[in-house]
């Protein structure tokens, strides 16, 4: 009698656990943006929400958590339970760079990245009116006149690394004059302020309005096909730029395989809808997808990229 | 000619039905958003951001623009009614909107704070229709230098603010600036003064910590004393403000306006900056200062004035360069990105009836927001009747959700409860806690200013006399401060005249 | 103990901490100020003030001569503490235990047991108000308040 209670006991408590492993997703998705809101990150990530609600039939609701470069966002995830009801759209270099420089709540290990559905973009950007029309005269300048000010949307950011690099490949010394965000360093261009700016994507509408022109693209290797006259690193003969950051939907580490690869599907369906595109494209961002375990796996080699750079600098013992 | 056309091309787009529809829905948002103390038009707007996706931009703007300028209004309400700022911006207004309301007069301060928002209100549109583009390119000629001047100046009006001891002010006002620095560097991208604890990365809340400093604090002071009946008792005259109030308050609105303008459009700058310099320049022209802080109704007037005009001229750098002058204007310039429209000088140019259509439906919120306001003047007095012990758990509750969802944050909540504790004491101990406020916000714009203008001179300090607006605000200030502290000089040479004359 | 005497050491810790805290982040020189600059001026500004207001305390007239005592004297601050405390425990628990529950518990124990209200008022009142603000968080402004562990 009693086995038999327990026999049906035991199938009844699998059966149960099997509803609710397979009714996932049952109830609201709370999906964390690591920026504030109407920024690039926001909008794509608000983008990626209504079409994967859709397809998941629950409700996804977003919640910015800005501040500090994204990481009291990522701080916050690693505290959530990793059962696929708590995600967040941060970026790379949040998770993989700013731990180098500063004790955080969380490392890199406490993710599992779902996927990467485009990456940040940066460039040197000057104003429309400045002497310097092609990158060579830029550099030419530069060399006769070392200590040109530029702005940038803060310290350490991709966009003022790739700055950085390009100084240090042409033997260059630049004054960088922090900003906080990518607007107030536009204005302080805008304002003749600063000579140029490490251009972070925002610069790109002051672009299209002949305000600002861009000298050269950085963490792209081939010219962008849409604005084929702006150069690249690779044609002026110098290494690759830091290692491009990327937008990522990210959730907790531990979360299981079968719920992960549901989130993995939904989102990738979402970053391929036509609307999508079109709105990356008004970014001018690369749409490019690349699967949460390329992504992780890429992890080591950037840390260590950014390791070297931060010891030269003299940031890091 | 050209204006009118372009004013009549707005008309017609404003009194489209569906406009006015979501200009009022923006403008009744804002107004409660404004109410609720703590929850402000960012948090708003991105939240309702996404119900903009499938409207077209001009409306999208509306609403969004009518919950930001809706919010100045609202804001006000809980500054006078509780002494609880609603909006960071309302922080002066507590100071002598609230003693009104504790004299019977929480009508009159309601109804010169609508007024006088329209009054600027309609001033800012207008501003914004003739003096756009100039004006914001005079915005942009604004670099460090300019600011750190700025800033000093704005230190120097903070003196203005101290109504008992000078000394104790001043040190609040080093504490303030102290309390600026928490969080990350600009600079550096390092954390100070964080202890660790990432949730301060983005520095304290101004929110959390105005509200803690004035209102939990007056509640904690509140519960000591014996209060029966209603914070306000049976002395409600009128509702509306008369004659005499009239006569004061005209011209402090119209100096806010002109104040607020010019601080709003400024990128950074914004309203609490114009609220506060708009309330130290009334204190400081008046004959009768020593009547600020106890209920005077300029106090009131001018930096409500101020307030809704930076509001509005917020508008410019983003609408005519497209450059966020603050965190509101960022989510409209995502928002008209999701649109398909780029923001810039060509802006107003390719899209004429969204500039035109904006400005003028800007004119109309500030007719609904008055329509609006007025009547729940009446509601607001009469619960000012209901007995303190059941009012102002309900405060302390509004007060705590209010603070928790700007970030959906604890650290927001013990931030709010431990400057309320350190209200508490401050003004047992008589520390005022508005010049600490203002140190607070100018804190992180002037020293960012002050460290990206000496890396642009190379470390020479002479950057900031040698451009000729950032010389002037020096210039200014050094004056505002000489004609602060001369009056007392004087007093203290006659008094040591005096007693030489009575020794000899 | 004189209350500006004892205000004013309080301060001067303050100040003193922030110099401490300031030396650690860096000065730098004048023309190139490092992160802990502007918080050791202002350090030694709060100090310098603090040290005023101490001696400002041992002139002649009466606003000097308050005891940190008086300060208190015929208040009820147990009610402050009591509040304090109850705010405290409030947001301890407000994530965990969710909106409804801490919002109801601490309305009703401050109206019933601190004011002294009536059953009545103290059930009838935090109800209504806590529905309606959830009702406009949630409609209105969607926005999403905690839900607890229970549930709810």
């Amino acid at each position: 009698m009693l086995k038999n209670i327990c026999k049906v006991a035991l199938w009844l408590s699998t059966f149960v656990v099997v509803i609710c492993r397979a009714a996932y997703p049952d109830h609201t998705i709370t999906l964390y943006v690591a920026f504030s809101a109407g920024g690039t990150t926001d909008v794509t990530a608000r983008a990626l929400a209504e079409s994967v609600e859709k397809t998941l039939g629950v409700p996804i609701a977003v919640e910015n958590k800005g501040g500090g470069g994204a990481t009291v966002a990522n701080g916050l995830l690693a505290t959530k339970k990793p059962d696929g009801y708590t995600l967040l759209v941060s970026s790379t270099g949040s998770i993989t760079v700013r731990p180098l420089l500063v004790k955080l709540a969380y490392s890199p290990k406490d993710f599992r990245v779902l996927m990467q559905y485009t990456s940040y973009i940066g460039g040197l950007v000057v104003r429309n009116d400045a002497p310097w029309k092609t990158v060579q005269e830029f550099i030419a300048y530069a060399k006769a006149h070392p200590g040109m000010t530029y702005s940038s949307s803060g310290p350490h950011t991709q966009q003022q690394v790739g700055v950085e690099s390009f100084a240090q490949c042409n033997g260059l010394t630049f004054k960088h004059v922090p900003n906080k965000g990518g607007s107030g360093a536009n204005t302080a261009l805008m304002g003749g302020h600063v000579d140029f700016i490490a251009g972070s994507g925002s610069h790109l509408p002051y672009v299209e309005q002949e305000q600002f022109r861009e000298l050269i693209s950085f963490h792209r290797d081939d010219r962008d096909p849409s604005r084929p006259d702006i150069p690249v690193m690779k044609d002026i003969g110098c290494p690759p730029t830091n290692p491009p950051n990327g937008m990522l939907v990210i959730a907790p580490a531990g979360l299981p395989d079968d719920i992960a690869e549901k989130l993995t599907a939904a989102f990738k369906q979402a970053s391929e809808t036509p609307e999508f595109k079109k709105l990356l494209a008004k970014y001018n961002l690369p749409d490019e997808y690349i699967s949460g375990a390329d992504v992780m796996k890429g992890f080591p080699a950037e840390i260590a990229w950014y390791r070297k750079y931060f010891t030269n600098m003299g940031l890091l013992k | 000619m050209q204006l009118i056309d372009n004013v009549l091309t707005g008309f017609t787009v404003a009194f489209q039905w569906h406009n006015l529809l979501f200009c009022f829905v923006g403008c009744f948002i804002g107004t409660l958003i404004g109410v609720l103390p703590g929850l402000g038009p960012v948090g708003a707007m991105s939240i309702l951001l996404p119900v903009t996706f499938g409207i077209s931009p001009v409306t999208a703007i509306i609403m969004l623009a009518g919950i930001y300028y809706g919010a100045q209004y609202g804001g006000s309400t809980t500054s006078i009614l509780v002494g609880i700022p609603g909006e960071a911006a309302s922080v002066v207004t507590t100071l002598d909107g609230h003693q009104m309301a504790l004299q019977g007069r929480a009508g009159p301060a309601l109804s010169i704070s609508a007024f006088g928002s329209f009054i600027a209100g309609t001033i800012g549109v207008l501003g914004l229709m003739l003096l756009a583009p100039p004006l914001a390119k005079v915005a942009l000629s604004f670099g460090p230098p300019e600011y750190f001047a700025l800033m000093i100046m704005g230190l120097v009006i903070l003196t203005y603010l101290a109504q008992k001891s000078m000394v104790k002010s001043l040190m609040m006002a080093g504490v303030g600036l102290i309390l600026g620095i928490v969080g990350l560097d600009t600079m550096t991208g390092l954390p100070r003064f964080t202890f660790g604890v990432s949730d301060l990365f983005d520095g304290v809340g101004i929110a959390p910590l105005s509200m803690g400093l004035f209102g939990i604090s007056e509640i904690l002071l509140n519960v000591e004393q014996t209060i029966k009946q209603g914070v306000v008792v049976d002395r409600v005259k009128n509702l509306l403000p008369n004659s005499a109030d009239w006569k004061a308050a005209y011209k402090p609105i119209f100096r806010g306006s002109l104040s607020g303008f010019f601080l709003g459009i400024l990128p950074g700058g914004g309203a609490i900056l114009a609220s506060f310099i708009a309330y130290g320049t009334e204190k400081k022209i008046s004959r009768t200062p020593e009547r600020f802080g106890h209920g005077a109704i300029e106090g009131v007037a001018a930096p409500e004035a101020a307030n809704n005009a930076a509001a509005q001229a917020a508008f410019i750098p983003l609408l005519t360069l497209g450059v966020p002058a603050n965190a509101v204007m960022g989510i409209l310039l995502g928002a008209l990105m999701i649109h398909g429209i780029t923001p810039g000088p060509m802006m107003i140019e390719k899209n004429p009836e969204l500039f035109w259509g904006t400005v003028t439906s800007m004119y109309l919120g500030n007719i609904m927001l008055l329509v609006l306001n007025l009547p729940l003047i009446g509601l607001w007095v009469k619960l000012l009747k209901v007995q303190y012990a059941v009012l102002f758990p309900l405060i302390l509750f509004i007060a705590l959700i209010g603070a928790y969802v700007i970030n959906s944050s604890e650290m927001d909540l013990y931030i709010m409860l431990g400057f309320g504790v350190v209200g508490y004491l401050m003004r047992k101990f008589e520390y005022e806690p508005a010049p600490l406020v203002l140190a607070f916000v100018l804190s992180p714009i002037l020293e960012d200013a002050m460290r990206q203008s000496l890396i642009i001179s190379g470390g020479s300090l002479s950057i900031f006399v040698t451009r000729p607006i950032s010389a002037t605000f020096l210039f200014l200030a050094v004056l505002l401060l000489a004609s602060a502290l001369l009056p007392s000089i004087r007093a203290k040479r006659s008094t040591l005249v005096a007693a030489a004359d009575e020794n000899a | 103990m004189n209350a500006e005497r004892i205000g004013s050491l309080v301060w001067m810790l303050f100040g003193v901490a922030t110099i401490y805290g300031s030396l650690d982040l860096g000065l730098g020189e004048l023309g190139q100020p490092g992160s802990g600059f502007l918080a050791c001026v202002a350090g030694c500004f709060v100090i310098l003030m603090a040290v005023i207001i101490f001696m400002q305390s041992y002139r002649g007239d009466q606003a000097a001569k308050v005891r940190v005592a008086e300060l208190w004297v015929g208040v009820k601050w147990q009610r402050t503490i009591a509040i304090t405390v109850l705010i405290a425990l409030f947001i301890s628990v407000f994530e965990l235990l969710g909106f409804f529950l801490c919002s109801f518990a601490l309305l009703v124990v401050i109206m019933k047991w601190l004011e002294g209200l009536s059953w009545k008022v103290s059930i009838f009142v935090p109800a209504i108000t806590i529905l309606g603000t959830f009702l406009l968080f949630k409609t209105v402004l969607k926005i999403s308040l905690p839900v607890g562990v229970l549930g709810f």
